[in-house]
């Protein structure tokens, strides 16, 4: 099932009349989505793919009328089936009966080198953030200082004229990005045969 | 929504049906949806630290075995906190190009403001110039002070010192005055036994020869006789000898060989030079006893012969 131009329009238009405020909705759906295939336990370099697979179902569900009232609900409705399809198949496709019903993602610990890790994580700080989200995700996420935490959150919801909860989604939303970035990267560098691709698939 | 069914959610524990209205709430819900990422967070963050503990600690590695993702998701957890520890104030370093970029904005400025910026710029300088000059005389008089109190130190030790000195001083001067009054009693005794005649000492009796120089000129060796009484214990002897300036530092004298004087002073008596010598009256042997005068490299300046005779 592909994603047309129209069905596209379509579910962007029930999420928001105003096309900047229904980009950023489908965004943030999408983000969501994502989250549950990996809370339901899915593999770090598939859940993405689960989530525009979902949101496309979504979109050809509207495109073909179906009435949908809530659409996050019927979302998050579709996006179980797609994961309970996927680990459905993932079973099929393996040898043997006793092996885990949920995806696993290989162990690439041995790959992973702490080294790379850091490389990737500078690269996608210089490339995928401004100084100032740089700033924020620095001075949030200084757990060293627990403590003072609440104090210093404030501080520096303070200083970039934010609520503290504006700033707590702000820096959820940058970190979100942020792994993002240096998990592709760290995709790209454990698997060379990946290296032009966004996700690395995992099987 | 509790934080207790969050954490239920996110380590796996909740029964299907609640997982799903749990998973509808949330993607209806930014806020709920976000305080679950954030609760994620914290709790990876806390893993990736070591201080998850406990009961939290047991279910969150649970969880891991379910949920692949969240591996990764501790380990960018470890490099992001190291990120930060490099980008506290404490650990950041200026770089060239930072320090390039602030005097770029420094002079990209209006004129006003450049000037007022070249103002506060110079009077850094002044006062970092005045700071650093009165340091270095603080530093200066904290030596002069270590050296006073060095010196005042010094004086001290030295004050005792002599204190003790003055002390050791007054004593000998008190055992001084003891002596010179033990002495004064001593001699008081003396006079006083002085003034008793002696009660059994025998009377000393001292014979004098004379033996003259004249005597030894004619080439002979000249022969002096003297009687002595039984009585008498010592001989005192005058010697003239030759004075033809050979004789100006001490002489000795032998009698038969023997070493009876030595290093004794010429004298002039008379016109003549002259040594004393007494010698015990039982060095005498009666009959011939030679007398020999020597120089101090021990030449012979004159010779005599003393013939005793014994009286009773």
């Amino acid at each position: 099932m592909s994603l047309t131009a129209t069905s596209f329009q379509l579910l962007l238009d029930r999420l928001d009349a105003d096309p900047s405020v229904a980009a950023e909705k489908y965004e943030i759906l999408r983000i969501k989505i994502a989250h549950l295939h990996r809370w339901r336990g899915c593999a770090e370099s598939q859940a993405d793919e689960l989530a525009d697979i979902t949101l496309d179902r979504v979109a050809a569900k509207l495109t073909d009328g179906d009435l949908v009232e809530n659409v996050n609900a019927f979302a998050s409705a579709v996006a179980r089936f797609v994961a309970l399809e996927h680990s459905r198949k993932n079973k099929l496709d393996a040898v043997g009966d006793d092996l885990p019903e949920t995806p696993v993602e290989p162990n690439l610990d041995f790959l992973d080198d702490p080294d790379e890790r850091m490389k990737c994580l500078r690269r996608c700080v210089a490339t995928t953030l401004t100084d100032e989200d740089k700033r924020l995700v620095v001075g949030y996420y200084d757990t060293d200082a627990d403590e003072k935490a609440k104090i210093a959150r404030k501080r520096l919801a303070d200083s970039l004229g934010l609520t503290i909860n504006a700033l707590k989604v702000r820096a959820c939303r940058l970190r979100m990005r942020l792994e993002e970035c240096i998990n592709d990267c760290i995709g790209r560098v454990t698997n060379p045969r990946f290296a032009n691709t966004k996700q690395q698939e995992v099987t | 929504m509790s934080d207790n069914d969050i954490d239920k959610y996110l380590f796996h524990e909740m029964p299907e049906t609640d997982r799903e209205q749990f998973e509808d709430k949330f993607v209806s819900d930014d806020s709920l949806f976000y305080e679950i990422a954030e609760r994620e967070n914290d709790l990876v963050d806390k893993y990736a630290n070591g201080k998850l503990a406990g009961d939290e600690l047991k279910r969150f590695e649970s969880s891991l075995a379910m949920l692949p993702a969240r591996r990764q998701k501790i380990g960018n957890a470890k490099v992001l906190r190291e990120l930060i520890a490099d980008e506290r104030p404490e650990n950041k370093t200026i770089t060239i190009a930072e320090r390039t970029g602030f005097f770029s904005r420094l002079f990209s400025f209006g004129p006003a403001l450049q000037f007022a910026s070249l103002a506060a710029v110079v009077l850094l300088a002044v006062a970092s110039i005045f700071l650093f000059t009165e340091n270095r005389r603080l530093g200066s008089l904290q030596e002069d002070l270590a050296a006073s109190n060095q010196r005042e130190t010094d004086l001290t030790a030295r004050i005792h010192e002599e204190t003790e000195t003055s002390g050791d001083l007054t004593a000998d001067l008190e055992a001084e005055r003891e002596r010179i009054a033990k002495l004064e009693a001593e001699i008081a005794k003396l006079r006083n036994t002085n003034e008793r005649p002696p009660a059994h000492n025998p009377p000393v009796t001292i014979a004098t020869l004379f033996l003259s120089s004249s005597i030894t000129r004619d080439g002979s060796i000249p022969v002096r006789r003297l009687e002595l009484d039984k009585e008498v214990t010592r001989v005192s002897i005058v010697i003239a000898i030759p004075s033809d300036g050979r004789f100006t530092d001490s002489v000795s004298v032998t009698l038969d060989g023997e070493r009876v004087a030595e290093n004794l002073r010429t004298r002039v008596r008379r016109g003549e030079t002259t040594i004393s010598v007494t010698v015990p009256a039982a060095k005498l042997k009666p009959g011939r006893n030679e007398l020999t005068v020597r120089d101090s490299k021990n030449a012979e300046a004159a010779s005599y012969i003393i013939a005793i005779a014994r009286t009773n």
